[in-house]
């Protein structure tokens, strides 16, 4: 059975992960975000206030679902109609979560971590999956009765294609036949013996009827169930007179092999139960596992929600401004007042937020004063689009892009620098990766690359591979300190390019605004020499 | 006596020992995957090369009615009830029980005569065309004809109806089995099939382990000798007889089946995966399209690659591909999978490639180096010679010859003059095949040589293409951005 609450057709699977995630997740520091997501935070009057509890499932799955890019402007609305179902009803999904999450629980204490190599051997092991048939058939229930209590409201496709699906696979007709077969195998799990009343005994005992042949070499073969059933059966001593007379009686009828005191013969009718039993529970084990995945994903997909709830209550508390990313064509990219939410959480402070309108500009690049600005507007952007195609909300008033799979980002290890020789080898051996991993829909940010050489070869090598790409139609925005390179890109006019950068009023003071602005020969980098310099004197 | 490898005598049992060219050709690895149902009795019938093309030809025609899906199912039907066949010969040679042998002797009996009628008429339906499968036809026809067999097959099969007609009805309480004859109605069967539509369990038997009966089922033949009499009586009488149901000459003929099915079942199963196949043809030149080395395509396969294949030509008036070109360049797959095209286009069955005309070659020889060898103590150019020996002896002439590396470790020089009258030595005794060398020179040794070249890409990377071109010394410097192909031209390329 299929949770879909991330994708309409089908249920999570981490493959076509974005290249190089681990260098994206470190050059956008979105660690951050998984920290966000981990919170626990309720809002209190206008407060958030979160709790000292973290749940790192919770970061998790955030970080698995995030690192698999949507594709399709259907599948990102799909789940941000999900996610503002969850907004609207953050009790639900935490019960939802909660519920999932006991049960995997549960399941753990029952032993389900131990090695599952399929072949059960053991009556102990039966009795241990009896008992987990048992608890997901409840959590089932449990599932069901929620979602009819408390679901109605929910309105997103998401949710109420799920509610159908459970009523549908889990009906109550399904309900009713598990709940029949658990009953007659009962006998199996329960050994205990029950005393309702004083000086009532019961126990559970089995009847089983089969039928066989004995075409193979006169051994039982081609067996049939006729019946399976628990018994509730008042309790005699099974060494006691009562079971003594019985077991006589039985010995002297006719077609009757009486078990008392016979050990061989009821080791034998040991094993014939034990494969009855068997036999029937193996009938019902791929709906027992359809429901541990069921499970598995239950608790995955709605901690993936619980963490945006969690992200957009961080956002609040750092009074960042949100929304829900519009999905255009692969040339639009326009925002309002867009903030590097990831710097705003770490500073526990406002931040500048950006504008932008660079619609149809196939390639960007960023120039500007030192410290003014350009690797967080940079970030700024790689961030909400990582969000954006995750289906999350993002910090800006208007956010618009195009869905980008194939996402890169390329930026200078400044904690390389030790290896000074070999840097410019290791910039080039992960372009050269990008290279090969490039695909439709490429989007590529690049933050000081090749700073790692001179100047004016950098600039040359920034040129040549920036020029081949571009003319690839991949997707550009550049911070660069490579001025040779820029000027030389402004100079030939090219069409859809912009320029950017960062703000500087004619005192010298940044702004942190990022503005479009033609290359300038200098990054104001003296200034800031003699900025940090004279403060020392 | 008819076999299916042969037209005139058994043929194809005279090695039993894994010849050189299986391990050069890597045909062990491929015969391992094509043979892991068969076990080793078909392995070796892989060993033996055809005699003369008549067996070849034999043998293709016997190939191309099995490659049809109809003969094919019908014998991979038989193939696998006769598989169950043995099975119940292994139980009833194992039982301990004179009555319990009795009544395996009646299950294989039963089991061979159903699944004998079912191949007899799906093979008149089908109407083979190769000599070889009529052949077989007919043997079956007279065998079933003949009165002792009827005979046989009517009471078998009247023995059989009762026996399976038997049922007993078994309920257990905790204290005790009710045992009753008589057959149920399976109810709970049917729930449970009601419930999950797609479960294909079965309810086994936890006594089928071991051959003895147990308790259980001693008490249940206990109740059942006293009641059947008639029938055990008769049973007895039936396995007295010891009717040799399965001659010697038909377990032969299903191994030599086994060669054919084999193939044809691993077959189908690359050509699932995309992998191209093709009946040869018998031409005067060689001329193929689209070779690729099998047994890197089994590899591959794990890894969910692609292989690379390659073409090859040989015109009439040429005789020898010596190909040079880059280390780990495909040079060595090169020559091995055109080794596999000779090997399995003279074993009559299909051959790795999209297109493929074969001659008819007298014999196929490989010559791969070794690790030196520590058992016969020779040095390694010793080794060579001496196995080189076998090859170049009278008779040998139009063969195919395969040589990877040879004299490696002489002097460049001598290396150059021997293997230079090896070619020769080969060419004039009408041979054919590929020389792989490092030695540049060789691509110009004699008349009938044809040069080949593993290629470079523009920046000297491996193409894995083999093309005609003259043999060249490597060179190539590297500056970085070079070395990462990131030049605007060099990634124009890489776009292209």
């Amino acid at each position: 059975m299929n949770v879909g609450l991330l994708y309409d057709y089908k249920e999570w699977t981490p493959v076509k992960p974005y290249f190089d995630w681990g260098s994206m997740t470190a050059d956008l520091g979105l660690d951050t975000l998984f920290w966000a997501a981990r919170q626990d935070s309720v809002l209190q009057g206008s407060r958030v206030v979160c709790s000292e509890h973290e749940d790192s499932y919770v970061g998790f799955a955030m970080k698995r679902v995030m690192c698999i890019p949507l594709k399709t402007q259907e599948e990102v609305q799909y789940r941000q109609e999900v996610l503002k179902d969850c907004l609207a009803h953050e009790e639900f999904v935490g019960k939802l979560y909660r519920l999932a999450s006991k049960v995997l629980e549960d399941w753990d204490r029952l032993g389900r971590k131990r090695n599952n190599t399929g072949i059960r051997d053991t009556k102990a092991e039966l009795i241990t999956d009896l008992q987990v048939f048992r608890l997901l058939v409840s959590g089932m229930e449990q599932v069901k009765e929620l979602l009819s209590k408390d679901g109605k409201e929910m309105h997103s496709r998401g949710f109420r294609e799920l509610f159908d699906r459970v009523g549908k696979e889990f009906s109550d007709d399904v309900q009713i036949r598990l709940e029949k077969i658990l009953m007659d195998l009962s006998f199996y799990v329960d050994v205990t013996i029950h005393q309702p009343k004083r000086n009532v005994f019961y126990s559970y005992s089995p009847r089983i009827q089969m039928e066989c042949g004995l075409e193979d070499g006169l051994k039982i073969g081609s067996l049939k169930l006729e019946s399976m059933e628990t018994i509730e059966k008042p309790y005699s001593n099974p060494y006691g007179v009562k079971a003594k007379l019985q077991g006589q009686v039985n010995s002297l009828t006719p077609g009757v092999i009486a078990l008392y005191k016979d050990q061989a013969m009821r080791e034998d009718a040991e094993q014939l139960e034990y494969e009855a039993v068997n036999y029937v529970y193996s009938c019902c084990s791929s709906i027992v596992a359809s429901f541990g995945r069921f499970f598995d994903q239950l608790r995955f997909q709605t901690a993936f929600y619980l963490g945006a709830i969690n992200i957009k209550y961080q956002m609040q508390r750092y009074k960042t401004e949100w929304c829900f990313p519009e999905v255009g064509g692969q040339e639009s990219l326009s925002f309002t007042d867009l903030k590097e939410v990831v710097m705003t959480m770490k500073q526990k402070g406002n931040t500048i937020g950006n504008d932008g309108k660079l619609d149809g500009e196939a390639m960007v690049i960023v120039t500007g004063a030192n410290q003014g600005g350009k690797s967080t507007f940079l970030r700024s952007i790689g961030i909400a689009q990582v969000m954006m195609q995750c289906g999350l909300m993002v910090p800006a008033k208007r956010y618009r892009s195009g869905l980008f799979p194939n996402f890169f980002t390329h930026f200078t290890r400044r904690e390389d620098s030790a290896m000074n020789s070999g840097r410019l080898d290791e910039e080039l051996r992960r372009m050269d990766q990008i290279v090969s991993n490039l695909g439709e829909d490429s989007l590529l940010l690049l933050n000081e690359s090749f700073a790692s050489t001179t100047e004016k070869e950098g600039s040359a090598i920034a040129y040549d591979i920036i020029k081949a790409l571009k003319e690839e139609g991949v997707r550009i925005i550049t911070v660069t300190h490579l001025l040779s390179f820029a000027q030389r890109v402004y100079e030939e006019k090219q069409s859809g390019v912009a320029f950017l950068s960062a703000q500087r009023l004619s005192d010298g003071t940044r702004t942190y605004k990022i503005l479009p602005h033609a290359p300038e020969m200098t990054s104001f980098g003296l200034e800031l020499y003699d900025e940090i310099l004279s403060s020392d004197k | 006596m008819i076999s299916l490898l042969s037209a005139k005598e058994n043929a194809g049992r005279d090695v039993t020992e894994q010849p050189t060219l299986f391990r050069d050709l890597y045909l062990d690895q491929i015969m391992e995957r094509v043979t892991e149902d068969w076990g080793p009795e078909v392995r070796t019938l892989f060993y033996a090369l055809p005699k003369s093309q008549a067996e070849e030809t034999y043998r293709r025609a016997i190939y191309g009615d099995i490659k049809k899906d109809e003969i094919y199912d019908a014998l991979m039907e038989f193939e696998m009830s006769m598989r169950i066949w043995k099975q119940y010969g292994q139980h009833r040679e194992r039982s301990l029980e004179e009555l319990q042998k009795q009544v395996w002797h009646l299950r294989e009996a039963q089991a061979y005569v159903t699944s004998l009628e079912c191949l007899k008429e799906k093979l008149e339906k089908a109407k083979p065309s190769s000599q070889g499968l009529k052949a077989l036809l007919e043997w079956i026809v007279g065998w079933t004809d003949r009165k002792e067999y009827r005979d046989f097959r009517a009471e078998v099969l009247s023995l059989w109806q009762e026996l399976s007609g038997f049922r007993v009805m078994l309920t257990y309480e905790r204290e005790r089995f009710t045992i009753a004859e008589g057959k149920g109605t399976g109810k709970y069967d049917q729930f449970l099939s009601d419930c999950f539509p797609t479960h294909e369990k079965v309810f086994k038997s936890p006594f089928l382990g071991s051959e003895d009966f147990s308790n259980l089922e001693e008490e249940l033949v206990r109740l059942f000798r006293k009641k059947h009499k008639d029938f055990f009586e008769r049973l007895g009488h039936f396995d007295q007889r010891k009717f040799n149901c399965v001659p010697e000459e038909h377990k032969r003929l299903l191994t030599e089946a086994g060669y054919y099915l084999s193939y044809a079942k691993f077959q189908r199963k690359m050509e699932e995966e995309g992998f191209l196949f093709c009946a040869p043809k018998v031409s005067d030149c060689l001329s193929a399209k689209g070779v690729y080395d099998l047994a890197l395509a089994l590899t591959n396969l794990e890894k969910r690659q692609t292989v690379i294949s390659n073409d090859a030509y040989l015109a009439p008036d040429e005789s020898f591909f010596v190909l040079t070109g880059p280390n780990q360049g495909g040079k060595t797959t090169y020559a091995r999978s055109l080794g596999q095209l000779v090997y399995f286009t003279k074993m009559g069955l299909d051959v790795p490639a999209e297109f493929a005309e074969v001659p008819y070659y007298q014999n196929l020889w490989t010559h791969f180096s070794v690790e030196e060898s520590v058992e016969t103590g020779r040095g390694k150019l010793l080794d060579e010679l001496v196995r080189l020996k076998p090859m170049m002896q009278k008779g040998q002439t139009n063969c195919f010859v395969v040589i990877n590396e040879l004299f490696t470790t002489a002097a460049n020089y001598d290396a150059n003059v021997m293997g230079k009258r090896v070619l020769e030595y080969f060419i004039g005794e009408h041979c054919k095949g590929i020389y792989v060398t490092h030695l540049a020179d060789l691509s110009k040794a004699c008349e009938g040589v044809v040069s080949l070249r593993a290629g470079v890409d523009a920046n000297l990377v491996q193409t894995y293409q083999i093309e005609r071109s003259e043999a060249k010394e490597l060179a190539g410097a590297n500056r970085q951005v070079e070395k990462y192909r990131l030049t605007y031209e060099q990634l124009k390329e890489r776009f292209a």
